[in-house]
């Protein structure tokens, strides 16, 4: 269970991005943040992968209080979810499949297993034939999509997602859209924060609506 | 080096002011001796020559070109003569007027010849020339500093995206900082081949024209090539240097990411 309790983050500018937030998202599904620009979705999942700390309440992740690891630890937490970033660039440096393994070199993991890992991770969002590629090769979708990929190439329990099919079409949208619902088939708990009200349009899926930093709909199925 | 290179160099110059001591014209070769024995023994002497008159009238005529002067001459007119070169630590204008003072005390001494305005001229030159190698020296090392913690610190900023992602994937402060600390490693090993390829080209190139300078002298300049412990110490400082500029600036970066972030 992700909870936040009585949650407030107020930035460095006066500007509030949650005000006196409580929820509850449950684990190893799939659940849908909401709201329009500055509603708070961003600033809830920065919360949620440790880039920013709560001015006030508690984010607990399955039972750890994020606010109260040591830095030690907040690296390793970091390590173990897969997050999707609208800020967080590619590297333009470096092949679309060196871009996909910063993961698993940071976890340490076998040179062996990295090439097959990278390998199925652009297959499943269908950029294997990209592989060697520069980031400056590639349209902005495909670009989100090497970014999804670089979060899921780690096979995370806990996979957070900002704006993910921000400049995709809707064919790439919906294979993105199918890709999570087959990762929390796995048992896999992705946290999608959109404003695109047509990728939860079935509402099987919760949906957290937050309106002016605020909760403007309790989670609801 | 630079510093031991210009107190050999200075020492070869230094040779040049002697006292020049005329004996009276009535001293004969045995009290020329006498007088010789009684200066060598002064602790600031280094060594004494006796030019005997018959040997200053040839040398008088090589280098005048009168070589009838013997024939006008009956007797020689020169005097004997005892050439003193003073001490490295005695070559400054007080020495030589100390013992130019105590040389006329002597029985024997007609006059003491030294050119004190050299003198004095040449302990100037070589303060000037001290501190301006220092001032040199002190300033290269200053600007050769600043060139090598800007250029790492500009290596650092060339990766502020890879240091934001791996941060953000959960690298830890050493993984982050690894590669910049390889490069820094790796820069230092090119800069020190390149550096003792060209300081030794340089030496090698002027050797040859160095000892034929200095062979008129009759001395050498034996440390003319940089010694290992003085690389290693070039190299070990460079190195330090780069990999804490290295450390410095990822961490400026990871702790501006935090400060951005909270």
């Amino acid at each position: 269970m992700i909870e936040f309790n009585n949650v407030t983050k107020q930035y460095a500018n006066g500007q509030v991005g949650l005000r006196n937030i409580s929820l509850k998202i449950p684990l190893n599904q799939l659940v849908f943040i909401t709201g329009h620009t500055g509603a708070g979705k961003t600033t809830a999942v920065k919360l949620m992968t440790l880039r920013h700390v709560p001015t006030a309440g508690q984010v607990i992740v399955s039972d750890t209080n994020l606010s109260e690891l040591s830095r030690r630890n907040r690296s390793r937490y970091r390590r173990k979810i897969g997050a999707v970033f609208q800020d967080l660039p590619l590297l333009s440096d470096r092949s679309v499949s060196d871009n996909v393994a910063m993961p698993l070199l940071v976890d340490h993991s076998a040179p062996a297993k990295i090439l097959p890992l990278v390998t199925t991770a652009l297959e499943t969002v269908g950029l294997r034939s990209k592989m060697d590629f520069k980031p400056t090769q590639l349209a902005d979708g495909e670009i989100r999509r090497v970014n999804i990929a670089r979060a899921i190439v780690h096979q995370p329990q806990l996979l957070i997602a900002d704006e993910p099919t921000a400049n995709m079409d809707p064919t790439q949208s919906t294979k993105v859209l199918n890709l999570f619902k087959r990762l929390a088939a796995r048992k896999t708990t992705v946290v999608v924060a959109t404003h695109d009200r047509d990728f939860f349009f079935d509402r099987r899926y919760p949906v957290i609506e937050l309106r002016e930093g605020q909760l403007a709909d309790a989670m609801r199925r | 080096m630079l510093m031991s290179h210009l107190e050999t160099f200075l020492f070869v110059v230094q040779q040049t002011p002697e006292l020049t001591v005329f004996l009276s014209r009535d001293v004969e070769q045995r009290g020329a001796l006498t007088v010789r024995q009684h200066i060598v023994e002064l602790p600031e002497v280094e060594s004494v020559r006796i030019i005997d008159p018959d040997e200053a009238l040839n040398s008088f005529e090589e280098q005048t070109g009168h070589h009838v002067v013997a024939n006008y001459v009956q007797d020689n007119p020169f005097p004997i003569t005892v050439v003193i070169q003073p001490t490295r630590a005695h070559r400054y204008s007080q020495h030589y007027e100390q013992l130019s003072n105590y040389l006329y005390g002597l029985n024997f001494v007609e006059l003491v010849h030294f050119d004190i305005e050299w003198v004095k001229k040449l302990s100037l030159i070589q303060d000037v020339a001290r501190v301006l190698i220092w001032a040199l020296a002190t300033t290269l090392l200053f600007v050769a500093v600043f060139l090598i913690c800007n250029a790492t610190r500009q290596q650092v900023a060339e990766r502020v995206d890879e240091i934001k992602v791996f941060n953000t994937l959960g690298a830890s402060r050493r993984f982050i900082c690894r590669r910049s600390v390889y490069t820094a490693f790796w820069q230092t090993v090119l800069i020190f081949i390149v550096t003792f390829i060209m300081v030794n080209g340089l030496l090698n190139h002027l050797r040859v024209p160095l000892a034929e300078l200095t062979a008129g002298y009759d001395i050498s300049i034996p440390t003319l090539q940089m010694q290992w412990t003085g690389w290693l110490t070039v190299v070990g400082a460079v190195l330090i240097l780069k990999i804490t500029t290295a450390k410095i600036s990822v961490n400026a970066y990871l702790r501006m990411f935090e400060k951005e972030d909270a």
